[in-house]
């Protein structure tokens, strides 16, 4: 492993020791919820690291589709999938906030609904990638990201609306709850230690794909060679 | 559900999906890394 | 050769074949009216209930049969290596495409023409709101639901399992599409205020998408 990666991660690890004790220790306990608003330190960041990844996915494949960029493709793979882990965090640890604060472990409101299709969404990317015959996995696949992130403004806006029809209730204390400055502060720290694990994560993931992407068009010259002979 | 629980858990889940991920590449790296080897050997 | 000709001949050609055969319709006619008699055990509604379900239980139905239909959009040219040659031909790949949506789109806007009445019969539905409205989010949505669907079976025809990952991928792309269809349909079943948004909303979607479909449609068909 390289030694800038490895500093990386020990640095991202750090960072999250550190963010945590922020989320835990030094941030003052919420009015309304009690400590169970802790959770928003790691439920927020998830959601944004996801969101960044989904949009990185959307740009590699915009150039893939343009440039035929094998490494650009690499990178959307890794980014839909370390998306989609975070995400997954955000539809797991959701839940687990609202059960104690609302009594009840889902509500389709607006931006847990959102998080939902997105994960549908990019599961099903992750589903066609693997699905998908050989060399037109990377056309295909890349589509279907345009498809996916072009759709995100508007599942969010038919969501809204829909919410605005039929109201319940909105998790995440709504949309004008105000920040302490000490929740802001350990809110940031969080932020950024989440932001560094995705970078790790996706890193990771890249060069694995680089890797894979080799391996495979070793064999594929070992069996031109083969019938060649 | 009482909410140090959930906040337990919630943290936990989190730790655990990405240690979980982690664990998953680890696995394809040592399998991608054993077929670059078998490639190198039977150049 | 030029887009609108080439579509209009491609289209013409594959109505006349599905009218020789009656394939498509067929089976779609057959799994939506099995649909709508499977749901109708599930639900035994009143006639004012029946309004409020009945959106969701329509589309759902409506979803199924243009799967069937979408599924066996491009059976025929693979069948006999049509996508090859037309890669080769100088006809614009757009006509090939915008062909198969028109013909998907004629198809499923029978099948909900003939289903409708079995509907107003099973459910004893009665709109509050003005039919044309409904007729309105009816086309607008079988669009919505035509033009990726027609896109992503040409994406799943290599693919493994080629029959379920078209609505695997279909089916989240399409959820706005699928809500603003559902609960437009409630609203004006049941006069609940009005589907304006909702109309507009299919409105944006159905551009946005179709552009989308239109510029990458020969990159896909291209993809080797």
């Amino acid at each position: 492993m390289k030694p800038l990666y490895l500093a990386f991660i020990v640095l991202t690890l750090a960072l999250l020791g550190f963010s945590t004790y922020q989320a835990l220790v030094v941030a003052p306990t919420e009015q309304t919820m009690g400590d169970v608003q802790r959770i928003f330190y790691y439920h927020v960041p998830s959601a944004w690291v996801a969101g960044v990844c989904f949009f990185v996915n959307f740009l590699a494949s915009a150039y893939y589709l343009w440039k035929k960029s094998l490494d650009a493709d690499a990178l959307a793979a890794a980014s839909a999938e370390v998306g989609v882990v975070f995400c997954t965090i955000v539809l797991i640890t959701g839940p687990i906030w609202a059960r104690p604060v609302w009594g009840i472990w889902w509500t389709w409101d607006a931006r847990l609904t959102t998080t939902l299709v997105l994960w549908l969404i990019y599961v099903s990317y992750l589903v066609l990638r693997r699905f998908a015959a050989g060399s037109q996995t990377q056309t295909l696949a890349a589509a279907l990201a345009i498809f996916g992130f072009v759709d995100v403004p508007i599942v969010y806006m038919s969501i809204r609306w829909f919410r605005t029809q039929h109201p319940s209730p909105v998790m995440g204390g709504g949309e004008n709850s105000g920040l302490d400055p000490v929740m802001l502060h350990a809110f940031l720290w969080n932020l950024l230690a989440f932001t560094c694990i995705g970078i790790c994560l996706i890193v990771a993931r890249y060069r694995l794909q680089r890797m894979e992407n080799r391996v495979e068009a070793a064999h594929a010259n070992l069996a031109l060679e083969g019938g060649a002979r | 559900m009482s909410g140090i629980v959930a906040l337990k858990a919630a943290y936990t889940v989190t730790i655990v999906v990405q240690l979980g991920y982690i664990w998953y590449l680890v696995g394809r790296y040592r399998r991608v890394r054993s077929e670059l080897k078998d490639l190198e050997r039977s150049k | 050769m030029s887009l609108g000709p080439v579509t209009i001949s491609t289209l013409v050609k594959d109505l006349r074949m599905e009218w020789r055969s009656k394939d498509a319709i067929n089976s779609m006619l057959f799994f939506a009216l099995l649909v709508v008699v499977i749901f109708s055990f599930a639900f035994n509604p009143t006639a004012e209930e029946s309004r409020q379900i009945a959106g969701g239980l329509v589309w759902v139905a409506f979803l199924f049969a243009a799967v069937v239909a979408l599924n066996q959009t491009w059976a025929r040219e693979l069948r006999n290596q049509v996508l090859d040659a037309y890669r080769v031909s100088p006809a614009p790949a757009n006509a090939l495409f915008l062909a198969k949506v028109i013909g998907n789109f004629l198809f499923v806007v029978i099948l909900e023409a003939l289903m409708a009445p079995l509907f107003v019969v099973f459910y004893q539905l009665r709109s509050v709101g003005p039919v044309w409205q409904l007729v309105a989010v009816a086309l607008l949505g079988t669009w919505a639901l035509v033009v990726n669907g027609t896109f992503f079976a040409a994406l799943s025809i290599r693919t493994r399992s080629r029959e379920i990952m078209l609505p695997l991928i279909l089916f989240p792309i399409s959820i706005p599409a699928l809500l603003a269809m559902v609960d437009a349909t409630t609203t004006i079943l049941t006069g609940d205020g009005t589907p304006d948004f909702w109309l507009k909303m299919l409105l944006v979607y159905d551009v946005v998408f179709t552009l989308v479909c239109l510029l990458l449609f020969e990159t896909v068909l291209n993809a080797e």
